[in-house]
């Protein structure tokens, strides 16, 4: 069974979330929920075809808050699913301005997982 | 580094790092509206299929797919939904269970369903040795895990003053009684007489 696990820059950026953008929140953990559902359900990774999830550098998957409503601000969360453990990384969370930075980030953190850097729980 | 926190389910999630008591509660709307097209989603994904794909087989176009995708089940056709799960190898199942319904008529009604199905089972291998041989393996398997299952719900139960349990279910080793007769499955079930306790 696939699990979640939120690491620190995701809690910071969820604790420090604007309220106005609460709709943002709640549209991109909807999408979360579905890709979980699919996971659990025996989807393979590979397989999974969702508009709302895009594949960036090192395995890293951004899911974004399309279909959450009219006029939503672009936001991301973005993951790291690890096949072996089942742990879906919740890496970071944000929005257009940060996207560049956001990726960076997700990118190294997942270099430092699969490098053993990071603790893995695998 | 230290050991993070894990969850099981994103509703966890959000209700225990979620800004606030809105966010928890908006989050909670919207997934309520959306259990059944999330269930569908999800068994896209299973069989590994795009919205080109579920489109081209509904003879519609992939934007009408994205649509009914987005949108929540009370606003779903029942026709749609029922060409949706066709187009993923789904039979669509609904019935109304009443909101009063007693947890222990919802067990009876899960048997009653689960006891329609062996019966299709038992029925199925009627026509072939080999069938039978394999459903009679299933059989044993569903009973074996029933009764672990049965004995982890009965763990929840609370401690009886007396120290004596409520109920209490003591399985021999099934699966090595498998293997000793390969020719039959049966299961001993000893301290039956507490069942009815």
């Amino acid at each position: 069974m696939w699990k979640l696990q939120p690491e620190a820059e995701y809690e910071n950026r969820v604790k420090q979330w604007p309220k106005k953008h609460r709709r943002e929140y709640v549209a991109v953990h909807d999408k979360l929920d579905t890709f979980l559902t699919a996971l659990n359900r025996g989807a393979k990774l590979e397989q999974v075809k969702f508009g709302f999830i895009h594949p960036e550098p090192r395995g890293v998957l951004a899911i974004d808050q399309k279909g959450g409503g009219v006029g939503l601000k672009e936001t991301r969360l973005y993951t790291y699913p690890h096949r072996r453990s089942q742990i879906v990384h919740l890496i970071t969370f944000g929005d257009k301005s940060t996207q560049k930075a956001d990726i960076a980030y997700a990118s190294e953190f997942v270099e430092g997982l699969t490098q053993g850097k990071q603790d893995i729980h695998g | 580094m230290a050991n993070r926190k894990q969850y099981t389910s994103v509703s966890e999630l959000v209700h225990d790092m979620a800004p606030d008591a809105e966010f928890r509660a908006a989050f909670d709307a919207r997934v309520a509206r959306r259990k059944l097209v999330k269930q569908l989603l999800a068994m896209r994904a299973v069989r590994g299929l795009s919205q080109q794909d579920i489109a081209q087989k509904l003879d519609c176009t992939q934007s009408r797919i994205s649509k009914l995708e987005n949108t929540s089940d009370d606003d779903m056709r029942i026709g749609d939904l029922r060409a949706y799960a066709e187009a993923v190898g789904c039979e669509l199942a609904m019935c109304p269970i009443p909101r009063d319904m007693k947890p222990v008529d919802k067990v009876k009604c899960h048997a009653f369903a689960i006891k329609a199905h062996m019966d299709e089972l038992a029925r199925l291998a009627r026509s072939d040795e080999k069938i039978a041989e394999g459903v009679g393996g299933f059989f044993f398997e569903l009973c074996v895990n029933f009764f672990r299952l049965l004995g982890d719900s009965a763990k929840l139960l609370p401690e009886r003053r007396d120290d004596l349990p409520y109920f209490d279910l003591q399985i021999n080793d099934l699966g090595q009684q498998q293997k000793d007769r390969q020719d039959v499955c049966c299961v001993e079930v000893e301290n039956l007489p507490q069942l009815a306790r």
